[in-house]
């Protein structure tokens, strides 16, 4: 059945990482940390989900993703520090602490006797995934183009100076769409765990954020037109194995093809006239300096 | 209530400097810190290990890597173009000298063997980085992205070839291709890991940008570009040149590097994440330590070998290389602090 395949865990996680991303850099900030959190959240899940179970997991993972995105918020806002350089930092610190948190997870296993597979006993259906696909896309958009708060992160990453003329904290705004991204993006990470991998294995989920990333871009920041490239997307990467056993292409060509097609669609979406009439995050990366308004 | 602004200094030369080396200083604290709470050694034998690392000369394998990729990138963030792509353009670089020197007669030639295995490894690497260049210059696509992805699509490239068609014959199903002839093989100086010669070149390097950054037309306009495309527009350098330009000698310099390290340090192709090993990712950070001058990249690139060199001494097991990525990235932190601190002040209003 077509559905069960398009709709499965590793889409929502997709998806959730997407929606969250752009939730970030609709307020123009440039979100290269999010690869780092992504495997830092799967670590957190696992260890956490063996150490004290799911739900505390899961609030445990929320409650990273809050301190990420309010540490991030310290560096780009209060620091003026390059958004890229941040990113890439935040990447390097995580992507080591997560594998010692991971082999905390792993040695409990151990300890305590459990298998170190997750059991589980809930599992998704495609009709599920559907339902919360449907619900955390439709939500994302109201929030970003029905509310107050959502229109003010769009002004803030399409023209940072003229939203705080017509008085919008960009500080503050900036900061609230990476704790909501961030929330969002965490959940993602407990869904690949809980309901996709069960398992850990050192830097796993490394390159998945920068995929996000890249299919944010190529929906141009939109969460309703993100949903068609994550359907393409995550049924090609779980569809590589299948062409590795059925033809005999060789495994590390197919690896290329997710990262090749993203290049490709961001450079198709940049040259499009679409591309060039709907408003996205013009100033995606620019460091806010509040203090050159009054010049 | 008193409100918190963030304004504009320009701290002077001397006590920007001081500023870094509070950072260093720092970063080994760091450094001990964490070695001896993740991986429970006690402190003192972490700071004996560390002291002991600056003053080994087998780091200066790493420096003939950071140095000349830091001195790369420095050109290209001049005019703020984003190049993260230096781990890709090292990988594809290593391809190009193992082509060259396993796959072509002139890898059995002397002199001539490592000569062109250099020159076509920095070929290539310019040509992989120009991609996202041409990509940004005619048709403004982002090139952090770009060039991010780029690094993927280099690391499956070369574990295609290792795995596949390039795999050797003597290597017992290991993932690597066969050794390149001892023509081309860039001999250690005994008793250590690292090449003379590969060890000039990369000096080399720091004049040749140094002067073409701060003496040269090109150069001062790549600088300029940096703060104002238009103004350099205006002054009659194209700006899509520039760009090209920036792109393809951070490439050459990487791919370089990527060269070196099959003819002088692995002797063979492996698969892509042994080449890159994250050099190229802590190589960008390696150019903003030294503030982007070529002058001060010979500083910056020591201390940061030291301690990746660091993880080949400890050796506490699996945990240790992730516990120096974790460090390297805390003193890179701190990195972004300390620009801050010679950038801004905060004031308190009242």
């Amino acid at each position: 059945m077509i559905l069960e395949e398009l709709f499965e865990s590793f889409f929502f996680f997709l998806l959730l990482a997407a929606i969250g991303d752009i939730l970030v850099e609709r307020s123009g900030v440039l979100n290269l940390g999010i690869d780092g959190f992504i495997t830092l959240c799967l670590a957190i899940c696992y260890s956490a989900t063996i150490a004290y179970g799911p739900l505390a997991s899961l609030a445990l993972a929320v409650t990273a993703g809050v301190l990420y995105a309010i540490l991030i918020a310290l560096f780009v806002n209060l620091l003026h520090s390059s958004h890229v350089l941040t990113g890439l930092v935040m990447n390097m610190i995580f992507y080591g602490l997560s594998v010692i948190i991971g082999y905390w997870g792993l040695d409990l296993a151990m300890e305590k006797g459990i298998p170190r597979t997750l059991m589980i006993g809930l599992s998704l259906d495609w009709h599920s995934i559907l339902t919360l696909s449907f619900i955390s896309v439709l939500t994302a958009w109201l929030f970003l183009y029905r509310t107050r708060t959502g229109t003010a992160i769009r002004a803030c990453g399409y023209n940072p100076r003229s939203a705080d003329y017509l008085g919008v904290n960009v500080w503050r705004t900036r900061m609230l769409s990476l704790i909501a991204g961030y929330i969002v993006i965490a959940l993602g990470g407990y869904v690949y765990v809980s309901f996709y991998s069960r398992a850990w294995t050192p830097y796993i989920g490394m390159g998945y954020g920068f995929l996000a990333l890249a299919l944010a871009i190529s929906s141009l920041w939109h969460p309703l037109l993100i949903v068609l490239p994550t359907i393409i997307f995550s049924y090609l990467l779980r569809s590589l194995y299948i062409y590795q056993l059925e033809y005999g292409i060789s495994q590390h060509l197919l690896s290329m093809i997710p990262y090749i097609a993203s290049i490709v669609f961001i450079t198709a979406v940049a040259t499009s006239p679409i591309g060039k009439r709907l408003p996205i995050p013009k100033a995606l990366g620019e460091i806010y300096y509040k203090e050159e308004r009054a010049a | 209530m008193p409100k918190i602004a963030v304004i504009r200094r320009d701290l002077r030369p001397a006590l920007s400097i001081a500023v870094r080396l509070g950072v260093a200083l720092a970063g080994i604290g760091v450094a001990i810190l964490s070695i001896s709470i993740l991986l429970g050694v006690d402190a003192w034998t972490v700071t004996k290990r560390i002291l002991n690392t600056f003053l080994k000369p087998d780091l200066i394998r790493y420096f003939i890597v950071f140095l000349p990729v830091g001195l790369g990138l420095a050109v290209a963030y001049h005019a703020r173009l984003w190049n993260l792509g230096a781990e890709g353009q090292i990988v594809i670089g290593a391809v190009a000298a193992t082509y060259i020197a396993l796959f072509t007669p002139l890898g059995g030639i002397p002199v001539v063997g490592p000569v062109t295995a250099l020159l076509s490894a920095s070929l290539a690497g310019a040509l992989w980085a120009l991609l996202p260049g041409l990509l940004r210059a005619y048709l403004n696509v982002n090139e952090a992205i770009t060039t991010l992805m780029m690094n993927y699509v280099a690391y499956s490239f070369c574990n295609y070839l290792v795995y596949g068609p390039w795999r050797g014959r003597k290597v017992y199903g290991y993932p690597e291709t066969d050794l390149i002839p001892d023509a081309s093989k860039l001999y250690w100086i005994q008793g250590y890991s690292f090449s003379l010669w590969s060890l000039l070149i990369a000096l080399a390097f720091i004049p040749v940008v140094y002067l073409f950054l701060y003496k040269t037309r090109i150069g001062t306009a790549i600088r300029g570009f940096g703060s104002s495309p238009a103004a350099v527009e205006i002054s009659g350098v194209s700006g899509t040149k520039l760009i090209i330009l920036a792109f393809f000698i951070s490439g050459a310099l990487a791919g370089l590097v990527g060269g070196n390290e099959i003819l002088m340090y692995h002797r063979k192709l492996v698969p892509g994440e042994k080449i890159g090993a994250g050099m190229g990712f802590v190589s960008i950070m390696v150019s903003w330590l030294a503030d982007l001058n070529p002058a001060l990249m010979p500083l910056s690139a020591y201390y940061v070998s030291a301690l990746h060199y660091l993880r080949m001494i400890m050796q506490m097991g699996e945990l240790t290389e992730p516990v120096v990525r974790f460090f390297i990235g805390m003193i890179f932190m701190l990195l972004l602090v300390s620009i801050f601190i010679s950038k801004y002040k905060v004031v308190i209003k009242k």
